[in-house]
């Protein structure tokens, strides 16, 4: 990427048909996207060209993952840690912990855009809040927290519980 | 309103990755989708404090006691077997799962492998560690890097010294126990402890008597120069190529640990040579001197308060000038 790729910006277009202009350096962290420019050449081209339609995201949650991406976007990029490494979700910056202090349906939205954005860091900071909201709780408070139907006949949820009891001490 | 019900696979999978494995049981209970998901993809693995595999016989309930004589050993015992897979948790929580002994023995170590990682501690018993079952343990989702301890039992080691080396250094090992195994003599040896940077505790007992011709001196050199000693070492009904040379610069090195080591044979001691290294040791300050003879060989034992405890054993009866006494 040439530095007048790097200044360039780049115009997305939510589902709700709003257009956003992002510089080139700041967008680089969703994959996606990234992938998409590398791909066509578009990094190549003086102009910046049609809006790039980003489908299923709408322009509130849009215009929160570019906020979040403008806020990391000169962070160093992390070391690839492989699934070996002890997983820690208590390690949240306290930006982040702000930016994600939303609605339930705000933040399973963003996290829904950061999949399909393929924006690593923003889906796990978002992954890490929710396994939070799930530590330590019941199954039923579980459910309460998250609206989640039980389909389950009581004898079959039993069974699970029985199944494994042996790993829950 | 978008909810955590919302969300595809592929983010469940890698939520639920990164929840503990207490919380992930709890998932389970939710409703069959997360039920679904978890156990599809063996996701939140509960953490085994132990797994221990063993062959029992399905004909009659295992005998408690560690040594079974005459035609009960595992070669001969009477087919079918079956496999017995005992999983600890915590201080109470235990599964134990058992195949039926017409199923594949490596299928069903694999399967129950896939739901969990074992974190300190593995006890195999009655196996036949062979290509398969070398196979099965290092398959790419098995993370053995947790292994503190490793204990084999009455197992007959079939793999080739380099590849059993390569699955101990897999492991994190503390602890490596051989305890009434049946293997080729020439796989303990310095290669196999070269990159066990770990260990603190090694005993081995083979079935019968063995040479251990390459486990010399360069282990204890290694292990000297690595900052610490093994407090604990037995060598039992065998003999290795280790010189009391190389058992007292090891010494040098004693730790403030308690030390226990039992070096078994020292076959290349051949009577009168060394005998005065051998005085040295024996007569070093502060050590209390045991000799004890049998019919084949002279057992020396010195002790230091009760930290320090260092037993050996050489072929032919030492040259004294007075007979074995206490000192």
């Amino acid at each position: 990427m040439t530095d007048a790729a790097q200044e360039r910006s780049i115009k997305l277009l939510s589902s709700d048909n709003e257009t956003f202009q992002v510089p080139r350096n700041v967008i680089r962290l969703s994959n996606t996207i990234n992938t998409l420019l590398q791909d066509l050449g578009l990094d190549d081209e003086e102009d910046a060209g049609d809006a790039i339609p980003v489908q299923n995201v709408t322009s509130t949650i849009l215009k929160k993952v570019i906020a979040w991406c403008q806020h990391h976007h000169e962070d160093p990029v992390a070391a690839d840690d492989s699934d070996s490494r002890e997983k820690r979700t208590d390690d949240i910056s306290s930006w982040d912990v702000e930016f994600l202090k939303v609605d339930q349906g705000t933040l399973f939205e963003l996290i829904l855009a950061a999949n399909y954005l393929d924006i690593k860091g923003l889906l796990d900071v978002s992954c890490k809040t929710v396994a939070n909201m799930i530590k330590g709780k019941s199954p039923e408070e579980i459910r309460r927290t998250f609206n989640i139907k039980n389909d389950f006949t009581p004898e079959e949820e039993e069974q699970i519980r029985k199944e494994n009891a042996w790993c829950e001490d | 309103m978008t909810n955590l019900s919302d969300m595809p696979d592929d983010v469940l999978i890698k939520l639920f990755n990164i929840t503990s494995p207490r919380d992930v049981t709890r998932v389970k209970r939710l409703n069959r989708r997360f039920n679904g998901v978890v156990e599809g993809y063996n996701l939140g693995k509960p953490r085994v404090r132990e797994l221990r595999i063993q062959t029992r016989s399905t004909e009659q309930p295992p005998k408690i006691g560690r040594i079974r004589f005459g035609a009960k050993t595992p070669e001969n015992l009477a087919p079918p077997k079956k496999l017995v897979l005992t999983m600890k948790h915590g201080e109470k929580g235990q599964k134990i799962v058992e195949n039926e002994p017409t199923c594949s023995k490596s299928a069903f170590i694999e399967e129950n492998l896939r739901k969990i990682v074992i974190n300190e501690t593995l006890n195999l018993e009655g196996l036949t560690i062979d290509e398969e079952f070398h196979k099965t343990l290092c398959a790419k989702w098995n993370d053995l890097s947790k292994i503190e301890n490793l204990s084999l039992n009455f197992c007959k080691i079939e793999i080739p010294m380099e590849k059993f080396a390569n699955l101990l250094e897999k492991m994190r090992l503390k602890s490596l126990v051989f305890d009434f195994c049946t293997f080729e003599p020439s796989l303990i040896c310095d290669r196999l402890f070269e990159n066990l940077k770990m260990l603190e505790i090694l005993k081995i007992q083979p079935r019968s008597h063995c040479f251990f011709e390459k486990f010399t001196d360069f282990t204890l050199t290694s292990w000297k120069s690595r900052g610490f000693v093994p407090k604990e070492i037995g060598l039992y009904n065998c003999a290795t190529s280790i010189s009391i040379e190389g058992i007292r610069n090891l010494m040098e090195t004693i730790p403030t640990q308690k030390i226990d080591w039992d070096f078994g044979l020292l076959i290349l001691e051949p009577a009168g040579s060394n005998s005065e290294l051998l005085l040295s040791l024996m007569f070093s300050s502060g050590f209390e001197l045991q000799v004890n003879d049998d019919f084949q060989s002279r057992r020396l034992k010195l002790q230091k308060n009760r930290d320090f405890q260092l037993a050996f054993n050489i072929r032919h009866v030492f040259p004294m000038p007075q007979p074995p006494q206490t000192l």
